[in-house]
């Protein structure tokens, strides 16, 4: 159990997505205008994060793994399908976007709603590729996978939120003419990122 | 373990033929690891040993091992203990204290000349991941040699830890740990009921009880002009060989090897070219290879002498001769005269040819009926390719199967020119465009745009 809760707070923190490898940053940046819109976000990725590393994870180990095929037969065990890894972890993205998304529509239109605009662009958001990718070089296992993915869904969802609270409050205050609008959005997050840094130091 | 294994190991059965018992073939599993391959034979298996279900176990068992000591794995035990500036205890499993424990008795036993905790060294060399060759200036070695030393590293048992006495200490176990990872191997199949095996790690090797008809196992033992030099019987015992006589630079004429000295801080100068020894463990073994590889064959000798170690030295002189200096099992075994090891070696192969690098290879009762099985499944990756394609195609259009809705391009590349009107699709980011959304969000964000501008 502790196991856990350290991979889920070293997923969240110390090891953000966004702010410690900085993934996904075209609509990290372009999307967080207001908390609103960044919270949908936020859900929206989180939600396929958690569904996308475990998902991902049951194809790398039964399917791609080298050796993974023999629960199929043992002449098989010598197999090594690692070659098709990006096409099967994007395939299982954009399908499970779609999926959600019709789901979305008929069982959650508001949700639906609220998120609609937003579904499509994360299946090339490269957090969510990102996050896969993450768990496949370090061999997690299921259980760590389920963890992690929620983890870093929410790690990132949660630093959108907080960039889009900043710059709303940012609205009012008086940058200089030349850092208006993304100059300012980027120191913003630089500093946010450093502060992040400080995580870092969380022996987990 | 420095560089290539130079362990050539053929184990045939011998042609006495009168065995009773209708011959078992031998369950055999490879692969790799460590950068190396791995290779396993257990003779005369029970009727239940599933070949895959035990690389799939052995392979599991590395993996972890990795997970401690791999220095590849930036995420590994190791590697997170070299980055840490920290010099309080850092927690490690108990394997990895035990090979450091090991570390350090065999770093006093030879004075110093075993240590892991070369790295700055070595980097200063240009061994290590920068590939620099050049002799570096004096200075620059004293100065390395400061974070070098074993005693800069603490180890304990209970619960295992170890820390650094100086946060720039760095250590790396590659001449210790494929040995420890032997010792790991045989344990396991010692505890999954096995008795006679032979693993082998990258020319290293372990064997357990002698084979069917108390035939012993037979290790070769492959001398530096490529040959088998000698081959020696194992059984219940270890043996490594260390040698690079492949990888050696000159400086002023002289021979040096990559195997460096801790002391001097300098690289070994005339190397033996290799040096095989015996040992209860495979750790052990592995250490005491590389010890004896850096003391060179005379100091050696004196070291194997007072250990009371069973040690083969081969050297090559400057006219191509091999000489070779021994003690214990090795100087009882008789030297296979060229031909006579041409001879023998070739009967024992079946299928490719050797490999180029003079790697060591295993072979046991060959069986061509395996190559075979092998060649038929050739299309089987383009099969699982194809069908995984497929289904990838599928699961990418399952929005246009189910609803029947247009494909759309995404932000970026040409989807993001601006159309006729002057506005692209991808305005949507920022300020989402009214045919990309339904009317009732357009509504929404219209109440909520004029509501910003009237705080505004």
């Amino acid at each position: 159990m502790e196991h856990y809760l350290s991979l889920f707070v070293k997923s969240v923190f110390p090891e953000n997505l966004a702010l410690a490898f900085f993934l996904g940053m075209c609509t990290f940046l372009a999307l967080s205008k207001n908390v609103k819109t960044a919270f949908s976000l936020g859900i929206a990725v989180t939600v396929i994060q958690g569904i996308t590393v475990p998902v991902n994870n049951l194809i790398f180990r039964y399917l791609l793994q080298p050796g993974a095929l023999a629960w199929l037969s043992p002449e098989l065990s010598e197999q090594d399908l690692g070659f098709v890894g990006l096409i099967s972890y994007i395939a299982v993205i954009a399908a499970m976007v779609q999926i959600l998304e019709m789901a979305l529509d008929r069982y959650f239109p508001a949700l639906y709603n609220t998120l609609g605009i937003f579904l499509p662009l994360i299946t090339v958001n490269c957090a969510i590729l990102g996050g896969t990718l993450l768990m496949v070089e370090r061999n997690m296992t299921f259980a760590d996978s389920v963890v992690f993915g929620w983890g870093s869904g929410f790690g990132w969802a949660m630093a959108i939120v907080v960039l889009a609270g900043i710059r709303e409050k940012l609205k009012y205050s008086d940058v200089p003419a030349g850092l208006r609008g993304l100059g300012i959005t980027f120191i913003t997050v630089g500093l946010m990122a450093l502060a992040f840094q400080s995580f870092s130091g969380i022996k987990l | 373990m420095w560089l290539l294994p130079l362990l050539a190991l053929f184990c045939w059965s011998l042609p006495n033929g009168h065995a009773q018992t209708p011959p078992v073939p031998p369950l055999q599993i490879q692969g790799e690891t460590m950068g190396t391959y791995y290779s396993i034979i257990v003779d005369s298996p029970p009727p239940s040993a599933v070949p895959a279900e035990l690389k799939k176990k052995v392979d599991a068992a590395l993996a972890a091992f990795n997970r401690e000591m791999s220095t590849w794995d930036p995420q590994s035990e190791i590697s997170r203990f070299n980055q840490s500036q920290s010099l309080d205890w850092f927690p490690v499993g108990a394997g990895f204290a035990k090979v450091v424990t090991e570390s350090k008795r065999i770093h006093e036993l030879s004075g110093g000349l075993f240590d892991p905790t070369l790295g700055p060294l070595i980097d200063l060399w240009g061994f290590g991941k920068s590939k620099r060759r050049s002799v570096p200036k004096p200075e620059q070695i004293e100065e390395a040699k400061k974070h070098v030393g074993m005693y800069l590293v603490e180890v304990r048992a209970e619960p295992p830890a170890i820390r650094k006495l100086d946060p720039a200490v760095q250590i790396n176990l590659s001449a210790i740990a494929p040995g420890y990872a032997i010792d790991l191997i045989a344990g396991m199949l010692k505890e999954e009921g096995y008795r006679s095996w032979l693993v082998d790690i990258g020319g290293e090797d372990q064997a357990g009880d002698a084979k069917a008809g108390n035939v012993p196992w037979k290790i070769g033992v492959e001398s530096p002009l490529g040959e088998i030099h000698k081959v020696v019987e194992l059984v219940n015992n270890c043996v490594a060989t260390s040698g690079d006589y492949r990888n050696f630079f000159e400086i002023d004429g002289r021979r040096y090897s990559h195997a460096l000295d801790p002391v001097s801080g300098w690289p070994v100068a005339d190397p033996p070219a290799s040096v095989s020894v015996f040992s209860s463990s495979s750790m052990t073994a592995d250490a005491l290879a590389t010890v004896l590889m850096v003391m060179g064959t005379e100091q050696g000798m004196k070291f194997a002498e007072k250990h009371q170690l069973e040690v083969m030295f081969l050297e090559v002189d400057s006219l191509g001769k091999l000489k070779e200096t021994s003690r214990g099992t090795f100087a009882a075994a008789a030297t296979l005269s060229p031909p006579e090891a041409l001879s023998t070696h070739a009967n024992t192969q079946n299928g490719p040819e050797r490999e180029p690098e003079n790697q060591a290879r295993v072979e046991d009762n060959p069986q061509p009926s395996n190559q075979d099985a092998a060649q038929s499944k050739w299309w089987l990756p383009f099969a699982a390719a194809l069908g995984i394609f497929m289904l990838a195609m599928a699961g990418m259009s399952v929005g246009v199967i189910v609803r029947n809705k247009a494909l759309k391009g995404s932000c970026g590349g040409l989807a993001s020119m601006p159309g006729a009107d002057g506005q692209s699709i991808c305005d949507l980011c920022t300020k989402p465009k009214d045919d990309c959304i339904n009317p009732e969000v357009k509504q929404r964000i219209r109440q909520n745009a004029s509501a910003d501008e009237e705080q505004t």
